[in-house]
């Protein structure tokens, strides 16, 4: 296509216009992103609701497609709406801009996360409701805000509501993150994230002595630990082509503070590691060995966990589940080359996996640069429209399950 | 003798009207200080000086002992005038009462560190002179503020001043500390302070992947060459009982800092060190240590100086400094073990050395706990008094020299 022609395509003319609605963190105002939704709804003839499971703030959007046995369990089609903070410096074009280039990139914070799966949706349900085609399940769009910083006032408590439950839900579809080769990504499960403090007291006093037991012994001791493991996980990268970030335990020192004055021993140090624990790991003997460090290091380590997320089974991607049988097999008839892989973060499938309900990452993105959360994001438009042709396969392959 | 006794001394009673005076940190108002200082002086027939080196708030109160011979180098008897500051929830006797108990133990803040000190030194001088003594090189009784706080209103000025060169001062006498045993620690020497800030960048982003070249890594490398360090410095004491504190470089981690958000790894960590380096440390072989280490460590690590002392010559301790073997004569006079010793800490005499006046560390208390910046700092009646006797002796030894 020519840039002419991508500018006069009406499904990309909405994807810009969503991307030009600044849902940027911090103190997001949904306003003009719940009234574009309604009118996306209104355009496709289905009904709309707005909830607000947390407060009035944080709206939640659900579009609704009824189906022909819709007493079966649901198919929701979930995005968020929000996005990430900019650095406008940063940008060679406005980050709520849209901007096109002859390349026919599409430059907005979104572009990739995620507001593109969240029009690509609705430009799928408008070619299948075109084409006649109505589905055994119900489909609902569901648009949530808070993602980016942990769902708490979005999805976290969403599916805790009777409004919730009352959906049926069966299978969720949600975000994956764009591919820089030619496969496709599907994640089926995520890590265990802990970001865990701990707090190191010990001997402390002048700094001309050589005190027993001090706060800087035990932070070296508990730092090497960790660090050692760290670079076991790394070497397990390096020696198996075979898997991923998202197949090892990662493990980061991301906050430090203690001690007052220069010449002075601290009676205690804090140190926090974000900790992204791999699937097939005893998540208790884990605990376990970080006690025992603790207890090796000298003791007088209290662990705090500023957040513990439980173990989330990972959803099935075998004959048990159908609905993964009927997802794969749409995307090999689309000639798709895939890999099931383990996401290296988190996204609000957890939430869904953790009420039982199967749930696959997938954003219809290869070959584009890993441009999430970063400056010049952008998304081409050939990609985009190639999306919802994959979308327009796998929705009715799911949905008729 | 009885508390009664200890009450009714005269020597006692004077100690313990200086100790009342609460020259402490911070904010100190040296006033009534110098007006008690004034008056001993008078009572010694001693004229005497006030000069302030770098501000009216800071006075340094000089008597002198004028000798037979005055165009000889003079001995500078030095003490500070400040205390370092109490936490009084933790004293069982108010810190400027000077409380004496049925033991003898009179308890205040300086009682150790080093009011017994400023006063002995006069109750020496009373004595010699009752006896008819006149020394043959001229004394001059110092008394300086702010040691506590590093001397930068106090000694480190003083000696700059015209008024201090023209004292033309061969010898000085300062603090040392108390002992626990029964011999005295005499100090020829103090190690070099150093302390280091680290600032340690590595790449940053996602708490979710395994960056390479982290600044955690990087600081995990650090601390543990650090610690590696201090860990052979506490084995070299172990290893060999005859070494003292001050025979050993002491490493401390006071300070670290960094990270803003527990997901995110940071570019910047922070991290200080205290360093005291024994005396016979090649200084600047182990500055390059530190920076090899840096480099080791991947590089990206800026390092700051923010102390860094120039290596001080020790004072000769053997027979080839005659004020020495004056001073180690009068001492073996009484039957009193002493060990001569690097100073762990840091005191005035630092200053002295570095401008090529000997200088000796010493004070007159065995069989002591070592409270000096503790609670309840005491100093035993007897222990004072027995110390007026030894500088009797040592003030005559060395003023004749």
């Amino acid at each position: 296509m020519s840039n002419t022609e991508w500018e006069s395509n009406e499904e990309i003319k909405i994807f810009r216009e969503y991307l030009r609605i600044p849902t940027v963190h911090p103190n997001v105002d949904y306003t003009a992103c719940v009234e574009f939704l309604k009118r996306q709804a209104a355009s496709l003839g289905l009904p709309v609701d707005v909830i607000y499971p947390v407060n009035e703030a944080n709206p939640v959007v659900v579009m609704k497609w009824l189906g022909k046995q819709p007493e079966l369990p649901s198919i929701i089609l979930n995005s968020h709406t929000d996005v990430v903070p900019v650095f406008p410096d940063k940008w060679t074009h406005g980050p709520f801009s849209a901007d096109l280039d002859d390349e026919g990139r599409i430059f907005a914070r979104g572009s990739q996360d995620m507001k593109c799966v969240g029009t690509q949706y609705l430009g799928a349900v408008r070619a299948l409701k075109a084409s006649g085609f109505q589905p055994k399940r119900t489909v609902y769009l569901t648009y949530v805000p808070d993602e980016e910083v942990g769902g708490h006032l979005g999805m976290r408590q969403l599916v805790n509501s009777d409004y919730f439950k009352k959906l049926n839900v069966g299978f969720s579809f949600d975000e994956g993150i764009s591919s820089e080769d030619e496969t496709y990504a599907v994640y089926y499960a995520e890590r265990t994230l802990w970001h865990l403090k701990f707090k190191i007291s010990g001997t402390a006093g002048h700094g001309s002595l050589l005190l027993p037991n001090t706060a800087g012994q035990k932070l070296n001791y508990i730092v090497n630990k960790l660090m050692d493991f760290r670079e076991s996980q790394v070497k397990r990268l390096e020696e198996d082509p075979n898997i991923d970030i998202g197949d090892v335990t990662t493990v980061n020192l991301t906050q430090l503070g203690g001690g007052v004055q220069s010449n002075v021993v601290p009676p205690s140090l804090e140190v926090v590691f974000d900790i992204r624990i791999a699937i097939t790991v005893d998540i208790v003997e884990f605990e376990k060995q970080i006690r025992d460090w603790c207890e090796e290091a000298g003791g007088g380590i209290e662990l705090d966990f500023e957040m513990k997320c439980p173990f989330v089974q990972p959803t099935k991607i075998d004959e048990s589940n159908l609905y993964w049988v009927a997802f794969k097999r749409a995307l090999d008839e689309l000639g798709l080359k895939t890999r099931y892989r383990v996401f290296p973060g988190a996204t609000d499938s957890r939430y869904i996996r953790h009420v039982g309900i199967p749930a696959l990452g997938f954003s219809p993105i290869n070959k584009t640069p890993l441009l999430l959360h970063d400056h010049d994001e952008f998304l081409r438009a050939d990609t985009y429209l190639n999306g919802i042709e994959v979308y327009k396969k796998l929705i009715p392959a799911v949905a008729n399950v | 003798m009885s508390k009664a006794e200890w009450e009714n001394n005269e020597e006692i009673q004077i100690f313990r009207e200086y100790l009342r005076i609460p020259t402490v940190h911070p904010n100190i108002d040296y006033t009534d200080c110098v007006a008690f200082l004034k008056r001993q002086a008078a009572s010694l027939d001693l004229p005497v000086d006030v000069v302030y080196p770098v501000n009216e708030a800071n006075p340094v109160v000089v008597m002198k002992w004028e000798g037979t011979e005055p165009e000889l180098p003079s001995i500078i008897l030095n003490s500070h005038t400040d205390v370092v500051p109490v936490f009084l929830e933790k004293w069982t006797h108010d810190p400027f009462s000077a409380d004496i108990d049925d033991q003898g133990r009179i308890y205040a803040r300086g009682s150790q560190d080093m009011k017994c000190v400023g006063t002995q030194y006069l109750a020496a001088i009373r004595a010699l002179k009752a006896s008819g003594y006149k020394p043959k090189r001229t004394f001059y009784l110092t008394y300086v503020p702010d040691e506590e706080a590093g001397g930068f209103f106090g000694m480190r000025e003083f000696i700059n001043g015209d008024y201090f060169k023209s004292l033309n001062v061969g010898l000085s006498l300062d603090e040392g500390s108390s002992t626990l045993d029964d011999s005295y620690y005499v100090y020829y020497a103090e190690r070099t302070g150093w302390q280091i800030r680290f600032k340690i960048s590595g790449t940053a982003g996602h708490g979710s992947i395994l960056l390479p070249n982290t600044a955690g890594e990087k600081l995990n490398y650090i601390v543990d060459k650090m610690m590696g360090f201090r860990a052979s410095q506490v084995q070299a004491l172990k290893d060999d009982k005859s070494r003292f504190y001050g025979d050993v470089t002491t490493v401390n981690l006071t300070i670290v800092e960094g990270g803003v958000q527990r997901n995110v790894v940071p570019a910047l960590i922070e991290v200080v060190f205290d360093l005291r380096i024994a005396i016979d440390v090649d200084l600047v072989a182990l500055e390059k240590q530190i920076r090899d280490w840096c480099e080791e460590a991947g590089g990206g690590i800026e390092i700051i100086f923010e102390q860094k002392d120039e290596f001080v010559p020790p004072t000769k301790v053997d027979d080839s400094n005659p004020f020495w073997t004056a001073f180690e004569g009068a001492l073996k006079e009484f039957d009193i073990k002493y060990h001569t010793y690097v100073c762990p800490g840091n005191t005035d005499s630092r200053f002295l050395r570095a401008i090529g006046i000997p200088a000796i560390g010493f004070s007159p208390i065995r069989n002591t706990p070592i409270l000096l910046h503790d609670h309840d700092e005491y100093l035993g009646a007897d222990t004072y008094l027995e110390g007026i006797k030894v500088y009797t002796k040592l003030i005559a030894a060395v003023g004749n020299v």
